[in-house]
Order: C-alpha cells, then structure tokens, then sequence
C-alpha cells in the first residue's frame, strides 16, 4: 500500500479522472456517431474495395471482353459443408463434358446462411447455390435471385416431373414463376416403432391423431416406454405444427392454416386448426402424459438415436431419411422403424432444398445464362452425359444422391425407379408406405399465404438452432405447473399474434 | 491437528474429482464407437476402447465412408466443418503464439513507456488502455466485423489475432505496469545519467528484471487467446481460418451430432493448453503475485 | 522513443476497441434491419423503445440478473475457498495446484460440451447416476427444466472460471507477510478470527478484482449458452450476449443488437463505478 495522498484524496482524484475519461469516451463516440452518419449513406452493404470480377456492376449489354471466343464461362457452385466429395466428382463430369464452362464449386462452410448473405450484401454472390426454403424467399424478396424460368422457360416441363403437391414449392411467390430445380426433397413423417405398438396391442399404426393419443397412452400403460413419443424439435418445429394441422384439416379444401390473404393472423380463436392442435398436444403432456416437457430437448440425432435405442416409440416431424439411421444395423430397434402416413387425411408436409441462380450471374448476359442453366440442369434436371437431354436423360446428380447417401428427391422418376426403391429398402426404409406419402404432399408450410422475411424469426428458424419467438413462448406453455386451460392457449396465441403484427408493421407491411 | 489434516485431505479429493471427472467422461466417451455412446445405460467405462475416433478427427472422409460401409446413414449425422479439424489446431496455435509474442514484445515496450518515460498524460492513457478490457466483447463485434470486412481480412487469421490482441493488451498492460512500479529505479536513473538510451536500458536492466511477469502474461495472453470463440466464430468461415474452439462449438451445436468425434476432438484440442499449465505454473503464480497483488 | 514504446501498445485498443464503439452508438439510433427493404435510417430512440417493449429483451434481461446473482457469489466462494485449500502445506499439493490450474485451459465451449453429454435426456450419465441413487423414477430432461438449465450453465462456466481467481487468491495468501501471522498468535486470536483479522482484510483487494472480474464475465457469458442450450428453455438461459448475437445474425437487426450493447457498456461503466465507489479503494489499484 502506498501512502501519500489521503485516500478520500485519492478517491476524488481517481473519480474526477475516470469521468473526465468516460466524458471523453462520449464526446468522441458521439462526434464520431455524428459523422458516421453524415457520411455514410444507408448502405447496401459495407464500402467493398475493388474485388476480382471485372464484370461487377456492368450493364447487361456490354459483353465480357473476349479475348478468345473459345474461353469458358466461369460458373460459381456455392455449396454447403455435406457431401462434398460427391459434389466434387459431379462438378468434374461435368466440366469434362462441356469445355464451355467452367463449373467451380466453393464450399461456403458450416454458417452457409450467413457466409451467403453476406456475399449477396457485398455484391459477389456465388452463381449458382443451394436454397433451404428461407434463403429463398428472403433472396426473393430482396430481388437478388433470378427465376430459372426466365432464362430457360423450358424449364417449367420438369414441374410436370415432380409430384403433385410439391410443384407450388418451386415458384416464386412474388413473380409466380418457377425459380429453381430441385435438390432434395423428403415428406416430413410420423415414424413409429412397430414392435412397440405390436407389444401394446395394435396391428396397424394410427389412422387418425385421436388413435395416435390412444396407442401412446397403451404402449405408456404397458411400460414399454415411458414417454413414448419425441419429435424433431430444433428444424422441425414448424413441420410439427403443420403436419397435425393438415393432418386434421385437408390441405386441399382451404390455403389459409395460419394466416389470411393479407399475413393478417387468423389462429388466434377458438376451434382453429393451431388452437386444436396446440391442446392436443397439450393434453398429451399434461393429462396422459406421453409427451414429456423434455421433448425440446430433442435435435435430430437424439431423437433418431432414442427411436433407434428404443426410449421413444413414436416420432413426430420425423425426417424421412432419419428413418434409415434409426433402422442401422447397429441399433438395437433395427427393423422395427417404420414410416407412417401423416394421420387424419394422409397428406404431410416436406422438407427440400433447391438451386438457385443470383441475378448477379443472368446480368452477365446470355453467355453466363446459357452456361448457369447447363449447370442448373446437370444438378437438377435430366442430362446424358452431362449434356442436357429432358426426353432420354437421367435425372443423374438426383440418383446418384439418391445411391449414395439416401437422400430422396422432388422427381418421380429418381423416386420409383427400381434400383432406387431398392436401395431405400436396404437403408431400412418401408418404401411402400413413403412412395404413399410423396403422393400426399402439400406445400403448405411454405405457401400460407407465404414465408415473409421474418416468418423464421417469428416461428422457429427451419435452418439454425436460434431464433423464433413462437417457440419459446410454446416451451413455457409446455412447462407450466398446472394444465393451461383454453383461456391460456387462446392467450399464448393472441400473444404470438402480436408478435407477429409487431414484425409485420416494423418490416413495412 | 488431525481433523484439520482429514479435512484437507477431503477438500483435495473433492477438488480433484472435480477437475478429473469431467474430462474423464469426456476421454471415456472419446474411445467409444457410436453405437456403444448410444446405449441406455450408458457405459462407464469403455467396453472395447479403440482410437478410431482419433485417427477420425484427422480424417473425416474416412469417418464418413465408415459409417456408410457400416449401413449406418449417420454419416449424414457429421457437420462439414468437422473437417478443418486438424487444421483448426494449427491455426489456434499460430494465434495464440502470435498474440502471445505481440503482448510480450508491446506490452513491455508500452509499460515501459508508461511508467518509465516521464512524460505528460501518462496517467490518462493508462486508465484508458485499462478501459479497453472493460468493453464488452459484444458491442465491438458487429463494427469490427464491419471493419474487417471492408479491410478484406475477413476469414484470415490476422482479423483473429487482431482482436485478440485488443482483448489481451489491457491486462498485459495493467500487470506489468504493476510489476514495473515496485521496481526501484535506481540502476535505471544511473544508466540514464550516464547517457544509455531509453532502448537500451528497457534491454539490459528492466527487461531481465520483470522476467516472471513477462512469462506470466505471455501464457496468459495465450490461454485467452487459445479459448476464445465468440470472435474466433464471428471473423472465420472457411478451414483457412477456423480456430479449434469454432470447429468443436459449431460441431455441437447443431442438429446432427457426434458425440464420440466431438470429444476426441475435445481431448486434442486441450492438450496444448495443459501442457502449457503444467509446465508454467510457477511462472504463474509468481509473475502474478507480484503483478496484481502488490 | 516515446512512440515506439506506445504505438504498439495502444493502437490495437483505440482502433479496435473505442472507434467500434462509435460504431455501435451509430447502430443503435439507426433503424437496420436486413429483412425488409426499408433503407437504413435515423430513428433516435426507437431501437430502445422496441426492445423495452419485447418480451424476449425483458426475459433476456432477467436470466441474465439472475446469472450473475448466482455466479457471482459462487465464483468468490469456491476460489477463496481453493485458494486456502492450496495454500496449506501437504503432501501433493504441488500437483493439486497444477490439477486446479488446468480447467482454465480448457475452452469453454469444450466443457459446455462435456456437460451437455453429461445431461443428456436419454444416453447422459446423470439421468442414469439420479435413477441409481434413486433420486429420479424416470429419465428426466434436465435441460428443459429452466432453473437447473441454468444451473448447467453456470456449472460449465464455473468449472473454466475459477481457476483464475484462485491462482490470483493463491497469490495473495502466500504474500501475506509473515509478521502479521505471527502477531495474531501472540495476541491468541482464534482460528476463525485470526481468518477474518489477517487472511480476508489483506485479500480484500485481491477480493475486489475477483469480484470485478467475475461480474463483468457473468454479464458477458456467451459461449457455454450456445453449445448447451442455444437460449435455452422458454429462453431462461438466453442471457444478454447470446440474445444480441441472436439479433444480430438470425434476426438480421443490426440497430436493435446495436441498441442493446449500448446498454450492456452502459451497465458495465456503471458496475465498475459502483464497484469503486462501493470499496472505496479508487486509486489504490490503479495507480500509476
């Protein structure tokens, strides 16, 4: 300890030096706040020094300069960190067939939804890239995606390759046109385990989600399990929601789940689907017990490994191609997960990707448009030898896909094809009941009336862990002390109706 | 005093299986296949302990072709970053030496300039250089991201190092201006009569003197570094430029997890650091007691 | 020579620590948000006013009051306590120093991992230990419990922060001067008196930094959060950083998060002065 001034002394002194330090602190953020404001213009993205692309900026009449005609068309690939040796070896086919484009994929890493809008707001986004259904629609309403149909309208004869009920996934919502090709594509699935509900006393899996409850309730009472059944809460919360209600209302006889026309909410009384449906699952967790409050704790690998580990019986949103790690030799229920139609009226929701075409690269002119919808129809489309070819050619970035990992796909052809269902038979999959199901899809999670923006933010994000506002407020419903009555639920909907006015009126809508 | 010697004996045990038992779990299931993690009860001990997961944290391709052959389509279950892994470690490595001789070398030569140089202000600038620690890591991130964006540097280690060095400089300072204080100046004053310069007097007479700070701020400025993931997540998107903390945080927390590869990795990844504790720790405690206690 | 001495030194903190400050006092009267094309524009206390009115804010606000009431405490207990631990002279306590210090070098996203394996629902060793001793008749989600989320929380957290203070506690027993030891056993003073007379009143200031230290880390806890609970049940564990990062990066609204790291830097400007204010001890630790 030093002596010297008194310490009453050397508290004034160090107090009047620290506010004279904190003054100067404000003084100059706030001389600097001011001028940031004055110079910088609302930007559209920071100040981007001069990057690489020569063609930055230029209008869509002047030409790339062409030192040789014979040089290739440089096509961007974005992809995200999965499956990338089998993205690689494509990408190589298909430059070793078409020397008039160069096909460079670029990993853009684990935060892919970050790392892309970031790209997009500095201006060099890649050419082409994968889109879960959020990207899209936010890349859509900034203006910043091109429509496939627009360069290349005979791109919409692939819509009649879809199934049914996932063509109004590929069209943009704003300009009505068909946007991209498909990457994958899978129904969201009740799965279940058949040797539990056998042990309960059950042959069949439930027709309707009032025998859902009831075959929990068993196989709870015959202490098989104790909570029996689980769900993919983290990404597919929405899905869980969507697919109890289309499982009780036909998606074919009304579009308006959630909201009307004019993103107005109508959930919030009574008797609606989402109030039905909210105290369904409510009187699962309190009155029968079934669903623990726990059930948020389950991502996709915990609830795959309970199902496959036999602590669940049942799970809802259930991704199709999880049915095949739950069903791994190696687990102890192998062979007893099987895929159920979505109960009620049989249609489901699904979970997809899409590629995608940034305007930046259709701004380059009818040479990089020509190039970036070979690419585009080499990934999603039917080529021979890496060549486009709709009548003859195989959907081969699809099928292969489909033989290497599993993954299904939007196209009726990869789906159905012999080697196919094969193969989804060997990975444990009960191809028959699923092939049902692709006949019974509805795009309703994305088309109700449409994502907005902030439609991630306010639900639940499909393509991160954070985020949502809905989700959350649910968990509290889940874990209160007593049973919520319907005065609660009503006031936990008028509450996230709120919520979502709030976003509504702060985006400008 | 034997209940006291009880006693303590007791506290040591507590505090042991405190520290241990945590990385015991994660060692027990880093030799773990999948399918034995996945087994309720779980196993306490490994009941066939291999080191796949080992030779897998280096390779992921093969982690994935194994799963594959194995019928198990949890090879979709591992994130893409998993693969900079070993990358993650080199870098992590290069930053923390870097920030770590940046501190040594600056944050002498500051101190020194601080506390040795008379000179007007010296005071002011010393509680503002304290007052960087006290800025939440959280208010700089977005304007830094911004700044480095437009610099160009971001995923590159220097936007790594750059921060860091922001978040270690208080502390360095702060410590050795500490320690330099209860230095007399005697030699240093005679050797300035005697015309040596400010350069070479901090070489031969101050430098040799503040040795046990100096070493104890560089591990430090080190640990810091080597742990720090909110920036390290923030400023890195490509293998070039993940830090190990981003690889294991990402791995984590995302839908799809695999618990055996995140903890071998886990069990790598701290080598560097334990290894840097044991060794130093005399350093530590006595470069601090001087520091920050006095 | 002056300049050698300083740039290096300060530049980093001007250029990296106060101009991203303006910055962020710019974002924070700025309506930018990403996710509509409404251009980015002036709208003085607006952000404030929005997030007062959000729910998640107040919520956030909350855990992160109770975060730091709980940590806080625990923090200054357990190292105080290791530290006195350690000081003692037996056999092995060299290497139960070392074991102490090695936590700290151990990332704390690695340790919020390592207990979040712990915790796990269906495959955790927790749920089968509470099972065994019979504190639990079924497996219990404990993460989606918010009370005991948290409690996680701060136990991954703690486990990488104590170290640190108890190495600087460890320090400042072993400097306590012999003389005063000696005086209190003359005077007869009784062990718990003799604690509170010599030990406690010398560690004071060494307590105060600990105190300062651990308020600021509580207020600035991010990394366990996002690999144990990502904000957790009903957002009890979403804690003022993570929820600006969720601002920020999710929600694409920059004035918002801006808003809130403006008063995050204003709480803690005002919990170092009350700090000082409170010990009185203003320039004894910083002087020059």
């Amino acid at each position: 300890m030093t002596t010297g001034k008194s310490e009453k002394e050397q508290t004034d002194v160090s107090r009047r030096r620290f506010l004279k330090i904190g003054a100067g602190v404000v003084v100059v953020a706030a001389a600097g706040a001011a001028g940031y404001y004055y110079l910088t213009q609302p930007p559209s993205g920071p100040p981007t020094t001069t990057t690489t692309e020569a063609t930055t900026g230029l209008p869509p009449t002047t030409l790339p300069p062409t030192t040789s005609a014979m040089a290739p068309e440089n096509i961007e690939w974005g992809i995200w960190s999965w499956g990338v040796e089998l993205v690689n070896a494509n990408a190589k086919i298909f430059n070793a067939n078409n020397p008039d484009v160069n096909l460079a994929v670029t990993d853009l890493g684990g935060a892919y939804t970050t790392a892309l809008y970031t790209r997009y707001q500095a201006g060099n986004p890649p050419d082409i890239h994968y889109s879960t259904p959020d990207v899209s629609y936010f890349l859509q309403y900034k203006k910043w995606l091109a429509d496939i149909e627009d360069i290349a309208p005979q791109a919409t004869k692939y819509l009649d390759d879809m199934y049914p009920g996932v063509r109004q996934f590929h069209i943009n919502p704003f300009t009505k046109k068909l946007h991209g090709l498909c990457y994958w594509l899978g129904p969201i699935v009740l799965a279940y385990n058949a040797s539990h509900i056998k042990q309960a006393g059950f042959d069949a899996p439930p027709k309707t989600y009032d025998e859902l409850a009831e075959q929990m309730l068993a196989i709870k009472k015959k202490g098989i399990t104790d909570f029996p059944t689980g769900a993919t809460w983290s990404w597919g919360f929405a899905y869980l929601w969507y697919n109890i209600m289309i499982g009780n209302v036909d998606p074919t006889t009304t579009a308006h789940y959630l909201f009307d026309e004019n993103y107005n909410p109508i959930f919030n009384d009574k008797g609606t689907p989402f109030f039905d449906a909210v105290k369904w699952f409510l009187d699962r967790v309190y009155v029968d017990k079934t669903i623990s409050p726990g059930i948020r704790e389950y991502d996709e690998s915990g609830i795959t490994t309970a199902l496959g580990s036999g602590t669940v019986s049942f799970a809802l949103a259930f991704a199709d191609y999880d049915v095949a790690a739950a069903n791994a030799s190696t687990m102890k229920q192998t062979g007893n997960i099987k895929i159920a139609m979505n109960p009620g009226t049989g249609y489901a929701t699904f979970h997809a990707a899409t590629y995608n075409i940034s305007k930046h690269c259709t701004d380059r002119g009818k040479s990089a448009q020509d190039a970036v919808w070979k690419a585009m129809e080499f990934a999603g489309g039917k080529t021979t030898n890496a060549k486009s070819d709709y009548d003859n050619g195989k959907f081969f970035v699809c099928k292969k896909l489909l033989d290497t990992y599993g993954v299904t796909s939007a196209y009726k052809a990869v789906n159905e094809d012999p080697t196919s269902i094969a193969t989804m038979e060997k990975l444990g999959m009960n191809t028959d009941v699923l092939m049902q199901q692709y006949q019974k899809l509805s795009s309703i999670t994305y088309w109700d009336p449409a994502q907005t923006p902030w439609w991630g933010d306010w639900f639940s994000s499909p393509s991160s862990e954070a985020g949502g506002r809905v989700m959350p407020k649910f968990e509290a419903l889940m874990t209160k002390a007593t049973k919520p009555s319907d005065n609660d639920i009503l006031a936990f909907l008028n509450d996230i109706a709120n919520d979502w006015n709030t976003s509504k009126k702060a985006a400008g809508w | 005093m034997e209940r006291r010697k009880i006693g303590l004996y007791l506290g040591a045990i507590v505090l042991a299986l405190w520290v241990l038992l945590p990385i015991y779990w994660m060692a027990n299931l880093s030799l773990q296949s999948e399918i034995e993690i996945y087994t309720v009860p779980p196993f306490y001990f490994a009941p066939h302990p291999s080191i796949n997961n080992y030779w897998f944290s280096f390779d992921i391709e093969s982690a994935v072709k194994y799963f594959l052959t194995q019928g198990q389509a949890l090879s979709l279950f591992i994130p893409g970053v998993m693969k900079d892994f070993p990358r993650s470690i080199l870098n992590s490595v290069i930053v923390g030496v870097t920030v770590m001789i940046y501190n040594i070398l600056a944050g002498t030569l500051g101190a020194f300039g601080l506390t040795r140089i008379k000179f007007k202000g010296a005071m002011p600038l010393f509680y503002a250089s304290i007052a960087g620690r006290l800025i939440p890591p959280v208010v700089i991130a977005v304007p830094y991201y911004v700044i480095i964006k437009s610099v160009g540097l971001l995923d590159n280690l220097v936007a790594v190092i750059l921060v860091h060095i922001m978040f270690t400089m208080p502390f360095t300072i702060w410590i050795l201006n500490t320690y330099l204080l209860t230095i007399p100046t005697d030699i240093e004053d005679a050797a300035r009569v005697e015309g040596y310069s400010y350069l070479e007097i901090l070489r031969k007479v101050t430098f040799p003197l503040i040795g046990p700070a100096v070493v104890a701020i560089g591990i430090t400025s080190f640990m810091i570094s080597y742990g720090e993931f909110f920036f390290a997540l923030l400023l890195t998107q490509s293998a070039a430029s993940h830090t190990m903390p981003v690889i294991i945080g990402s791995a984590v927390s995302v839908p799809r997890v695999t618990k055996g590869l995140i903890c071998s990795m886990g069990m790598i990844g701290i080598l560097p650091a334990i290894a840097i504790v044991i060794l130093f720790r005399r350093y530590l405690i006595g470069g601090l007691v001087a520091g920050a206690v006095k | 020579m002056l300049a050698l001495c300083l740039v290096p030194a300060l530049t980093p903190l001007f250029l990296f620590g106060f101009y991203p400050l303006a910055y962020a006092f710019y974002l924070s009267i700025t309506f930018y948000n990403l996710k509509t094309n409404i251009p980015p524009h002036f709208i003085g206390f607006g952000n404030y006013a929005a997030l007062v009115s959000d729910s998640a804010f107040l919520i956030s606000t909350t855990s992160t009051l109770i975060f730091a009431a709980l940590t806080i405490p625990l923090i200054a207990l357990l190292s105080l306590g290791e530290a006195l631990l350690l000081s003692n002279n037996f056999k092995g306590v060299k290497a139960l120093q070392v074991l102490a210090l090695v936590p700290w070098g151990i990332p704390v996203v690695v340790s919020g991992s390592i207990y979040r394996f712990i915790f796990d629902l269906n495959f955790g060793v927790f749920n089968d230990i509470a099972m065994k001793l019979g504190l639990a008749h079924e497996y219990i989600s404990w993460l989606s419990v918010d009370w005991i989320a948290m409690l996680i929380v701060a136990l991954a957290y703690l486990w990488v922060q104590t170290p640190l203070p108890t190495l600087l506690l460890l320090a400042g027993i072993q400097s306590i001067p012999k003389e005063l030891h000696e005086a209190a056993s003359i005077d007869g003073a009784k062990p718990l008196a003799h604690f509170r007379m010599v030990t406690f009143n010398w560690l004071k200031p060494v307590l105060f930094i600990v105190l300062v230290y651990a308020s600021l880390m509580a207020l600035w806890c991010f990394d366990p959060i996002y690999v144990i609970t990502m904000g957790g049940p009903a957002n009890f564990t979403k804690l003022i950083t993570f929820f600006t990062y969720e601002r920020m990066f999710y929600f694409l609204d920059f004035g918002q998060a801006g808003a809130v790291t403006i008063l995050i830097l204003g709480i803690t400007v005002l919990l170092i002065y009350l700090y000082f204010r409170a010990l009185r001890l203003g320039a004894l630790r910083l002087r020059v």
